[in-house]
């Protein structure tokens, strides 16, 4: 049986060295629907979250809430040309909490 | 096939949920206010047709929305008393195509009975109002790709909604060095994103809660980067502002026309609603597994779940003459009933003798739109997981199943067999093919079928369907924004008559036996079309918001309102979920709807 999204998920997250709230935070970005674009460690329509992780984990502090506004409004230029959709029905503190779990923090 | 038998203990009681919002009505010391006025532009101009829109605080009582009309002077009354005390200024807009509402003033001095100026101002981009289909219609004006958009697009909600529009604009934004690979690109990751959703929206009734479909399943759209290349095309600027649109046909409007809306609790996916005993409307949610009873004078509801043990995921309603309601599910073989005096809920599990389940749609329905079965008291089924028909027999439990017959030309594609009715003498069942723009029919006593008809165009999208009380059949064409008129008695087309808007994508017809028209559903137009079979003509009932993607509408017996929904689907697409009564203000049906549920003669 192949394994679910938040089975392979849960597996990028373990690679995340992520603790216990990863689950949580892994089935909220599952509701909203996160993982249709994203993927822990494969590129899907958008960058993988370890990439991401990568890229920005010199600055974490400072972009867990720049990430968190991109993950609410949408936006693109940091990766190609395709802008992230906004995902207006994710809270302010949702938001956040997935900026800093993708993060690592 | 096994039976079911939920108990009333275990359903109704048990599980029965009761969100109590009764405000208002109960309580002695409260004061009751008119609404009156006038809507006029900035020259003092009347602004005839023009909608009012009140809506009341939240919690109270009654409707979340109610929607009059203008007559020719400009004035408006709205037909019942609010309670409470009128504030200062009235929860209250007005809307026109054309127009933007600027600012009310009061000009009676009477407490209980204000009267109010509503000033709007012309304004050439009526993007506020206009629906998604004005766009669409403007920028994809070939018809035959028009029809193939609609059809690969709007399944569950409105092509270009705002937020669709608010993408393209983020598109421009992107200032890229090559501006047309932005677009490609992104409209293409759009697709692609579009397809993940649909495949976990469509498969919902057939998978078991939490586990999400395969990633790479691709349910709607398999010719992806053509949809994206017509994108890229067609909406590759920021689509903020569209000009001269017009609904296409005079107003089905009259000073005493009324529509309320009732907002049901959200993350839900609302299919359909009916309206019963005058008072209960009953709106079925695929998502929550649920029926929500809204009583819509108090605004009270209660919440009715489907038995926990099979994924039902409510979605079609069909009245039956004896009092109950059947619920069709998300296309999978349960097929329920359910008692609304107690609740009460049933449930059969729809197998052949072979353990073939059926993967049913809709039930067959007669001329007033109730549910209609043959002489032996079988119900019959649009069946399309199978691409057939079929019936249950509820006395024995005995299902059978007959597969359609190809369409010459058209076997390649999902046939997708879709709406279903039943002919007066009770002996043919006739349906539409949704996925490959053919309609057919079934003789019952011969059990066989008579030859399909394939309409010329592939995409015109055959969907609900209805019959009047002379077996001629009406057809929504969903892509071809068409409504398709069909003689049984010879099995000839009478003609596919051209919607005001083809681009609105019809969702459904219904026939209304009392006064003698089709009311057609739009799910990206915004409207209510009306279609007069002795004229050919149509008439528009423009719905109060953007965004009003309609699904079936059912016409209650005893006042002729129209009972629909706006059904926006997948919890995180925006846009209304709500149950909407329709009063056309007509007074062509014995008795007056009353928004408080007590009828009138
Ligand atoms: C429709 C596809 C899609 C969905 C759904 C999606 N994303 Fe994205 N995401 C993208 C794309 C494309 C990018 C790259 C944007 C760029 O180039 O700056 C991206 C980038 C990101 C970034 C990095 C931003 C940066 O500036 O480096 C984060 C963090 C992110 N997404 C989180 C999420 C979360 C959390 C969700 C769910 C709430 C989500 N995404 C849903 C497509 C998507
Ligand atoms: C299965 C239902 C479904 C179908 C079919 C569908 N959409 Fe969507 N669409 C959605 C949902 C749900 C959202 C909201 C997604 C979100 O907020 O991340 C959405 C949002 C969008 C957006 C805005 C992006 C955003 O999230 O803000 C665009 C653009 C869009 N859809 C275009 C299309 C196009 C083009 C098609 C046809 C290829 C299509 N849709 C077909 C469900 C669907």
């Amino acid at each position: 049986m192949k394994p679910t999204f938040l089975e392979r998920t849960l597996l990028g997250a373990t690679l995340m060295a992520v603790a216990a709230t990863a689950a949580a935070d892994a089935a909220l970005a599952e509701r909203k629907f996160c993982f249709s674009c994203h993927h822990a460690t494969e590129t899907g329509l958008g960058p993988s979250f370890q990439a991401i992780a990568a890229r920005h984990g010199a600055r974490r502090a400072q972009m867990a809430p720049v990430l968190a506004y991109k993950i609410q409004h949408g936006g693109g230029g940091n990766w190609g040309v395709v802008p992230m959709v906004p995902s207006q029905n994710v809270s302010e503190a949702d938001a956040t909490a997935l900026a800093r779990w993708i993060l690592g923090l | 096939m096994i039976e079911r038998h939920i108990g009333g203990s275990f359903v109704a009681r048990g599980l029965y949920l009761l969100l109590s919002l009764q405000f208002g009505f109960a309580h002695g010391a409260h004061a009751d206010f008119t609404v009156t006025g006038s809507v006029v532009d900035g020259n003092g101009n009347p602004i005839a047709q023009a909608q009012v829109v009140y809506q009341p605080p939240p919690g109270s009582a009654g409707a979340s929305a109610i929607t009059v009309f203008a007559d020719a002077q400009g004035e408006f009354a709205f037909p019942q008393a609010f309670s409470g005390t009128p504030g200062a200024s009235l929860p209250l807009v007005s809307r026109a195509l054309g127009y933007e509402y600027r600012t009310q003033a009061r000009s009676g001095s009477n407490q209980s009975r204000p009267q109010v100026t509503l000033l709007m101002d012309r304004v050439v981009n009526q993007a506020a109002v206009a629906p998604a289909s004005a766009w669409l219609r403007q920028r994809i004006p070939e018809r035959q790709q028009q029809s193939q958009f609609v059809m690969d697009c709007i399944d569950c909600h409105q092509v270009p909604a705002p937020e669709v529009r608010d993408y393209a604009a983020a598109i421009a934004d992107m200032h890229a060095p090559d501006p047309a690979v932005a677009r490609t690109q992104s409209w293409q990751m759009i697709v692609q994103y579009m397809n993940r959703l649909s495949a976990w929206e469509f498969s919902r009734g057939s998978r078991k809660a939490d586990t999400p479909p395969q990633p790479d399943a691709v349910y709607s759209v398999n010719n992806e980067d053509a949809v994206a290349a017509r994108l890229a095309d067609r909406f590759g600027d920021r689509l903020e502002a569209i000009e001269g649109y017009a609904w296409g046909a005079p107003l089905a409007v009259t000073p005493q026309t009324a529509i309320y809306e009732y907002a049901v609790p959200e993350p839900n996916a609302v299919r359909e609603a009916v309206l019963l005993g005058g008072r209960a409307l009953w709106v079925a949610d695929v998502a929550t597994n649920r029926m929500y009873e809204i009583d819509i004078a108090s605004g009270r509801q209660k919440i009715h779940e489907a038995p926990v043990d099979v994924p039902i995921g409510p979605h079609s309603l069909h009245r039956a003459a004896d009092g109950g309601l059947w619920v069709t599910p998300l296309f999978n073989n349960v097929l329920s009933r359910i008692n609304p005096a107690s609740g009460e809920w049933r449930t059969w599990m729809v197998r052949d003798e072979r353990g073939r389940g059926a993967g049913i749609h809709d039930l067959s329905f007669g001329h007033d739109h109730e549910l209609l079965t043959d002489a032996s008291g079988r119900i019959w089924f649009s069946d399309i997981g199978n691409n057939g028909v079929g019936y249950l027999d509820p006395k024995t439990g005995r299902t059978e199943l007959f597969a359609a017959p190809p369409v010459p030309g058209r076997e390649n594609e999902p046939a997708m067999l879709y709406g279903l009715i039943m002919n007066k003498a009770r002996n043919q069942i006739w349906y539409s093919q949704l996925g490959i723009g053919a309609i057919g029919g079934f003789d019952i006593d011969r059990q066989q079928f008579f030859e399909p008809i394939a309409l010329p165009d592939p995409n015109s999208g055959p969907r609900r369907i209805t019959i009047d009380d002379a077996d001629v059949m009406y057809v929504a064409l969903y892509g071809g924004g068409q409504l398709l008129e069909f003689d049984l008695n010879t099995r000839r087309i009478i003609g596919a008559h051209d919607l005001p808007d083809t681009a609105s994508a019809p969702y459904t017809a219904t026939w209304d036996p009392v006064r003698k028209v089709v009311w057609i559903g739009t799910a990206n137009g915004d409207v209510i079309y009306r279609f007069d079979p002795k004229t050919k003509g149509f008439q528009v009932l423009p719905l109060p918001r953007t965004r009003a993607f309609l699904r079936m509408i059912d016409i209650d017996r005893a006042t002729g309102v129209l009972v629909t929904s706006y059904a926006n689907i997948v919890e995180l697409v925006q846009g209304p979920r709500m149950a909407v009564i329709i009063d056309p203000g007509d007074n062509v049906y014995p008795q007056r709807f009353a928004p408080n549920g007590e009828t009138r003669q």
